[in-house]
C-alpha cells in the first residue's frame, strides 16, 4: 500500500508524489487507497492520514485558480480549467465541424453596437430627398460631403495627368503597377508633411520620415495597438470616445480600453485628476500597466506610458478656439517625444475617407521601425498615392478647398444647432468635428443619430450627431422627423 | 511553533495552510521555523517535519514548469520567468529557497500589479520588440539592398539584378496601354450616369464594393479554367494577399496554435502569419527526391510530432502553385489533403495567387474545383487570391479570401476595416476586370511571354550546368546549386548567397529562406527581366561559380 508506506517516510516521498500528482493518484491501487481517492477530503477534514492528498489538492485547486484567472484574463471566452490539459493536448473529437479560433468566435459573439447596427440599418435604405424620401437619415456616420464638389472638380481636370503623367518623364507603369515600400512613397509622405503642417497651422515641421501610410487611420491605430501594448494591457480613454475604438483597438490585438469618464459638468472636458483616478483603479485591478496608454493631451511622463493622439479632424474646426497639435507641444517644449504618437489621415480633412489614407506620425524609431514592418498588411494602392501626391502639391487647390471647407463647415453646424435649439435640445459647446453631441437628456430619443452609450458616455441621454453629410435643404426634414418623435415620447420626469 | 503544532494535527491544517503557501512560509515566526524555512528541503530529505514545504515545493516547481512550458510555447521570444530555471534543482543555495517559496504568488503580482520603474524610456510592447529583435532573414536582406541601387542596362549597369522579388513585368505595357486609354472612363465616368465624386470618395464596405466582387470572381473563373463558379458573396477583398493571409490567421487559430507547411514555402509566410496573430508555422518538409511534391505521410508525421510537443494544429496552409518551387497539386493530393484535414478537423488554406501563371502543360486544378465535384466538408476550405501576380497590380494591392464558412467570412468581413482597397481603385479594376477583350488578350500574351522567358531562363542556367526543379507555374524557377556550395549546410549556402549578392549583384532567395530542408537551392524570378538582361544574369552568376567551385 503506498499512501501507508508514504505516512512513515513521511516527507521525500511527498515531495515525488506530489510533483506528479495524477500519477499517485492513479497509481494507488488499494482498497484503503482507493477509499482515500473517493473520498479523499473525508482524510482531511478528520484530520487522518490524507497528507499526500491533503496537500496536493488544495495546491492544485490554487494552480488552476491561477490558471484559469489568468487565462480569462487575456481570453474571456475560453472555456473554464478542467480542460485545460485537454485543449494543450488533444484535438478536437474528428467529427466536430470546422470551428475558428476563439478569438473570431469573440468577435463573432460580440455582436453589434447601437452604433454598427444603426450604420448598417440606415445604409441599407438611405433617404433622398427626391428618390427616397422616406430613407433613413444618416446622421451616425462621420463623413464630411459639404465639399465634396471640389474634390471632384480637381480630378475631373487632373485625375489623367496625376497618374499617367509625370512632369519629368513619359507616362511610366513601372511606378504604378509594381511593388512600392509597403510603409508609403516618399513623394506622398513629404506631401502629407506639408498638408499636415498646412492644416494644424503649426510651427512644426512635420518630417516625413516619422511617418507610416496605412489603409486608412483605422489600421493606424491598430498598428499603435500592437507596437505599445500586450493582448491584456489597456489604453486610458477619455469617454465619451469614439465608438470605432471598441473595435480598432481590442478585436485583434486584444487590448482592454479604459474609459475615463468626463462629465458635462465640465463640457466633458479630460481632466488630469480622473486620469490618475482611473489608472490608480485599473493599477488596483491589476490590470497590468507595462505598457499603458492615453489617448489624448495630457502628457505624463511619470508613469511611463505612451500617448496617442488621434487628430484626424485637426483640420475640420469650425469654432474660433485654437487648434493645438501635440506636435507642437512637443516643438516649444521638453518632453520626452519618445512616447508621443499622433493619428492622422486624408478621410476627415480632405474629405476622401474611400481613399482609405492614414498616417502613424511618431518620435520613436522603434515604433516606427516595427510600424514600417506592419504596414505590409494595410498599406494604400501605389497610384492612389500618386494621385494624392498631386492633389496635395496643388497648392492653390488645397488653399482654397480649405477656405470654402471650414466656411461650409461653420454654417452647417450653424444651421443644425440652431435647429435643434429651436425644438429645445441644447449641443454641448464644440469646436470642431463633423458633429455636434447633443443633449437630450431631457426627453428620450431613437434615431439614426448616435446614442451617447455607444462612445461610453457616462452620463445617458447624449447623442451624436454628424451634420456633414446633409444639404442645407435637408436640415428642416431632420429636425421635423426629431421633433415627431420627441413630442410622442416625452420623458415623464 | 505553527509547524509543530501542524504535526500533530496533520490533514487539515495542511490543507488550509497550502492554499496559502506565502502565508505559511511568512507566517512562521520562531527559531525552528526559521530554520526549517532556510533549509526545508533537509527536513523533506532528512523525513522529520517539512510536510508544508515538503508538499508546497514540489506543487510550485510543478506550477512553474507548466508556467514556463505554457509561457514558452505561447511566445517562444518572451524571455523566460525569472525563477524556474533554479527550481529543478533542490540543491539551489539555502539562501534562495524561501524566496522560491514566497516567490510563487509573488513574481506572478509582480507583472500584473505593479509598472515599470518610471523612470525607464517609454518601451515598446514585447511583441513589437520581438519583431524589433527578429532581425531580417536573407530574403528581406537581398531585397532591400538589391532595391537601393538596382540594375539599369543603361543608366546603372552595375547595379543589383532583382531576382527575388515575385513581380511580373513581362506584360505591363499591356495594363499600361490600358489605363492610358481607359483610367478616365473608368474612374469618372458611369456608363449610367454622369460623373459622381460620391461613389468615389466617401465610405464604402470596407470589404470591397459588390460590382468588384463580381468582377473577381469571374476573373477567377476564367483563370483558374475551373468548372467551379466562384461566389461573390463569398468574397472578402482586402489591401493585397498578404492581409488576406493575416486575416485568415486569426480566424482560423488563436496565438500559439500552429498550422502545417509544406515547405519550402514562400519566405514572406513567416511575417503575415506571425509577426501579429502569433500563430506558429510547422514546416512539413518535402524532398528534392519528390520534386519536392508533398506527401501526406509527411503530413501526418509532422502533424503527429506537433501534437506530441502539445502544440495545437488548426490548419494546413499550401501555396499551388507552389511558391518557390513552381510545381502544382494534383487532384489526387488535393482530395489526400482535404481527407487528412477532415480526419485532423483541420481548415485548409489555399494559396492560389498563381493560379494563372502557368507556363508548363500542367493542369491547374483549384481547390474550388475539387469542392465543386466532390462532396466534401468545404466549410474548412478557404483560398487565398489576388491581383498582385496574375494581373500583375502588386502595387493596385488587391487580395482576396474566398472561404466557404461563414463564420469566417463574416470575421473576415468585420476584420477588413484593417486593410481595405481605394475605393478608385475598385472602380478602376471593375472596368478593367470587365473588359473582357482586353482580359483575355492580356492572358494569352502574357501566358505566352512568361513561357518563353522561363524556357530562356532554364536553358541560360543548364548552360552553366545548374539543374532546376520541374516546374509549371509562378515566377520563377528552382535551382539547384548544391554542388557549388562549399559546405553542404545552411552556412554553405548563406555564403554562396552572399557572393551572388555581393559580388555578382544578383540577388536570388536561399533555400533557407524558404525552411527548405536540403541545402543549396535558389529560387530565381525571372519576371522582372527582358530577354536582353538574361546573358548578363549569366555571366554574373557564372563568375561566381568559376571561382566557388565547390571542393567535394
Amino acid at each position: 500500500m503506498r499512501l501507508t508506506r508514504l505516512k512513515d517516510r513521511d516527507g521525500e516521498d511527498d515531495a515525488a508524489s506530489a510533483t506528479i500528482p495524477s500519477r499517485s493518484v492513479a497509481g494507488g491501487g488499494g482498497e484503503g487507497t482507493a477509499m482515500r481517492i473517493i473520498v479523499p477530503l473525508q482524510g482531511v477534514v478528520q484530520g487522518r492520514g490524507g497528507l499526500v492528498l491533503g496537500s496536493v489538492i488544495p495546491c492544485a485547486l490554487f494552480y488552476f485558480l491561477q490558471l484559469y484567472l489568468k487565462r480569462n484574463r487575456s481570453s474571456p471566452s475560453s472555456p473554464p480549467p478542467a480542460s485545460l490539459s485537454r485543449t494543450l493536448l488533444s484535438p478536437r473529437a474528428s467529427s466536430s465541424p470546422a470551428q475558428v479560433s476563439s478569438r473570431a468566435s469573440s468577435i463573432l459573439r460580440s455582436g453589434e453596437s447601437a452604433y454598427y447596427a444603426g450604420l448598417r440599418r440606415s445604409s441599407e435604405d438611405p433617404y433622398d430627398p427626391v428618390s427616397n424620401p422616406d430613407g433613413f437619415i444618416q446622421l451616425g456616420l462621420a463623413e464630411n460631403k459639404l465639399s465634396l464638389d471640389l474634390v471632384g472638380e480637381w480630378l475631373a481636370c487632373h485625375l489623367r495627368d496625376s497618374l499617367l503623367d509625370d512632369n519629368h518623364a513619359p507616362f511610366d507603369i513601372n511606378g504604378l503597377a509594381t511593388y512600392q515600400p509597403f510603409d508609403g512613397l516618399m513623394d506622398l509622405k513629404s506631401a502629407v508633411a506639408g498638408f499636415m503642417g498646412q492644416v494644424m497651422q503649426t510651427s512644426a515641421c512635420f518630417n516625413p520620415a516619422q511617418m507610416v501610410l496605412t489603409a486608412g487611420a483605422t489600421p493606424a491605430v491598430e498598428i499603435l495597438s500592437f507596437c505599445l501594448a500586450d493582448a491584456g494591457n489597456a489604453f486610458l480613454v477619455p469617454s465619451p470616445y469614439y465608438p470605432g475604438f471598441d473595435r480598432d483597438v481590442k478585436s485583434r490585438s486584444g487590448v482592454e480600453l479604459i474609459p475615463v469618464p468626463c462629465r458635462s459638468t465640465d463640457n466633458f472636458n479630460l481632466s488630469i485628476a480622473s486620469l490618475e483616478r482611473a489608472y490608480s483603479q485599473a493599477k488596483k485591478r491589476g490590470q497590468k500597466f507595462e505598457q499603458n496608454t492615453l489617448w489624448t493631451s495630457g502628457l505624463r511622463q511619470r508613469e511611463n506610458i505612451h500617448v496617442i493622439s488621434d487628430e484626424v479632424f485637426a483640420g475640420s474646426i469650425y469654432g474660433n478656439h485654437e487648434f493645438v497639435s501635440m506636435a507642437d507641444i512637443l516643438e516649444t517644449d521638453d518632453f520626452d517625444r519618445n512616447r508621443v504618437h499622433i493619428v492622422y489621415g486624408l478621410s476627415k480633412d480632405l474629405s476622401l475617407p474611400g481613399f482609405r489614407v492614414g498616417v502613424i506620425y511618431s518620435f520613436n524609431e522603434n515604433v516606427l521601425s516595427v510600424a514600417t514592418r506592419l504596414a505590409r498588411f494595410s498599406s494604400v494602392s501605389v497610384p492612389i498615392q500618386h494621385m494624392l501626391v498631386s492633389m496635395l502639391s496643388d497648392s492653390k487647390f488645397i488653399g482654397e478647398f480649405m477656405a470654402v471647407n471650414r466656411q461650409r463647415l461653420q454654417k452647417m453646424y450653424a444651421l443644425f444647432v440652431e435647429g435643434l435649439k429651436q425644438l429645445g435640445i441644447d449641443c454641448a459647446i464644440s469646436s470642431g468635428g463633423f458633429y455636434c453631441w447633443a443633449n437630450l437628456t431631457a426627453e428620450r430619443c431613437q434615431g439614426q443619430r448616435h446614442s451617447g452609450s455607444s462612445c461610453h458616455c457616462i452620463e445617458p441621454g447624449w447623442f451624436r450627431c454628424c451634420f456633414t453629410t446633409l444639404t442645407e435643404k435637408d436640415i428642416p426634414v431632420v429636425m421635423e422627423r426629431i421633433k415627431k418623435v420627441l413630442d410622442s415620447h416625452i420623458s415623464p420626469r
